[in-house]
């Protein structure tokens, strides 16, 4: 039984592996998770969405699916009592009607998470999202100005949350799963298992900045930061006790 | 530095891509961008007239500027638009391709500063290589070439500061020296 599950579970796997790879190059979408350039010894980490969030993601298109089969089906019940010809003559459309939007949901479904793409550097992140309208936000870690972590019951059922990364200018309404996955101002990590890692990878970035992230020129921190080394100190030192020996005498 | 290690960058992306991106050049959209705003048009049927005119306005007085701490954009005839950012302001790049796009190979560059608009203060459009473009105003961003440049500038003090700091202390030790003899 479980072979037999498993030898169909491959079939469907490749079939829509194939499938993909046809519409892949029809609608070009890329294959490969989109680059950051990076200097020399730098590093870039690749990856998806967990594994819960497809498991997420199926759980709602259950639902749904059992919601609009149950509606469907009592609709197609009240109208073969009362019209038995009829009813019968709508018994394969109704079939279809319920059965072809859901086919190209599923697939749909796993396509989102396939072209799903977190590409961190140490500098920046880059994330895409989409099928059909591919999105694709760039944002560096120091224009951050806040990371929020949202998780519903569901999600923590599944062991999974968004991360939402945003910076200034605001415009960004945080609803109860983040806010839309287009727009600006804000970079949404949907179904991330280790949240919390991410969340403090993120802010250490933030914290070891100088600067607010509202476009501040490098050269305005030199004067007044930088420039104290301890060449400095030390010649302010010995002026120290230069004018103490001063004084003394 | 940070200007060095952009060039670095830049001129890494050119080995991988090939040609190299030259912003200076683009002043004026791709023609291909003409054909996507008739293929819009032509898909809203009926309203066609009406929505093609301010199409075919915006592309023919779209006119963009590229120079060393900024880009300008000025688009319209009777009402102008014009809009000026500096790179290192740059918040975040936003690139959004639909389907016609990606096979006209144009996307939508939408550029975000911290002004307080969820829409983006300047969006690109048109342009022949958007993937140049988008690595392009990437490593202009703040955040990006700084990090490697930051100990490099703090190891190295050379600045005035400190040559004058020395002098004075200099000028103490002699002065002490003169009133104790």
């Amino acid at each position: 039984m479980s072979d037999r599950e498993s030898i169909a579970e491959k079939a469907a796997h490749q079939t829509y592996r194939g499938v993909w790879a046809v519409a892949r190059g029809w609608f070009r979408v890329p294959e490969q998770a989109p680059t950051l350039p990076v200097h020399a010894g730098g590093h870039v980490d690749a990856m998806r969405p967990a594994l819960g969030y497809l498991r997420y993601l199926k759980l709602q298109f259950w639902l749904l699916f059992a919601l609009i089969a149950l509606v469907t089906l009592a609709a197609w019940i009240g109208l073969t009592i009362a019209f038995p010809v009829v009813g019968a003559a709508l018994a394969i459309p109704a079939l279809l009607l319920v059965a072809v939007p859901r086919i190209i949901a599923f697939v749909a479904m796993h396509l989102r998470y396939d072209t799903t793409w977190y590409v961190l550097s140490d500098s920046s992140m880059r994330l895409r999202r989409g099928i059909w309208v591919i999105h694709e936000a760039t944002i560096t870690y120091e224009n951050v100005q806040n990371v929020m972590v949202r998780q519903g019951p569901v999600q923590r059922y599944f062991g999974i949350a968004n991360v939402m990364v945003q910076t200034a200018g605001g415009g960004v309404s945080a609803g109860p799963h983040g806010a839309t996955s287009s727009g600006g101002h804000h970079g949404l990590l949907e179904g991330v298992a280790d949240a919390a890692a991410l969340r403090d990878l993120i802010m250490d970035r933030v914290r070891a900045s100088r600067h607010t992230g509202l476009g501040d020129e490098r050269r305005a921190g030199e004067v007044t930061g930088v420039s104290w080394t301890p060449e400095h100190l030390d010649a302010l030192r010995s002026i120290r006790d230069a004018v103490k020996l001063l004084q003394r005498r | 530095m940070s200007r060095n290690l952009a060039n670095e960058i830049v001129s890494d992306l050119r080995v991988a891509r090939g040609a190299p991106f030259d912003p200076a050049s683009v002043t004026r959209p791709d023609p291909r961008l003409m054909t996507y705003y008739t293929i819009v048009a032509a898909l809203t049927l009926i309203a066609f007239p009406i929505t093609f005119i301010p199409l075919w306005i915006r592309y023919h007085t779209l006119r963009y500027r590229f120079d060393e701490e900024g880009v300008g954009m000025q688009v319209g005839i009777l009402f102008k638009r014009e809009t000026y950012l500096t790179y290192r302001r740059i918040q975040d790049i936003h690139v959004t391709r639909g389907l016609l796009q990606r096979w006209m190979g144009l996307a939508t560059v939408a550029v975000q500063t911290a002004a307080g608009a969820s829409s983006a203060e300047m969006t690109i459009d048109g342009v022949a290589d958007p993937d140049g473009l988008r690595d392009w105003l990437y490593s202009k961003m703040r955040g990006v070439a700084d990090h490697a440049a930051e100990p490099s500038s703090a190891a190295r003090p050379q600045d005035e500061s400190l040559a004058i700091l020395r002098e004075i202390r200099d000028e103490l030790h002699s002065l002490r020296e003169r009133s104790a003899s």
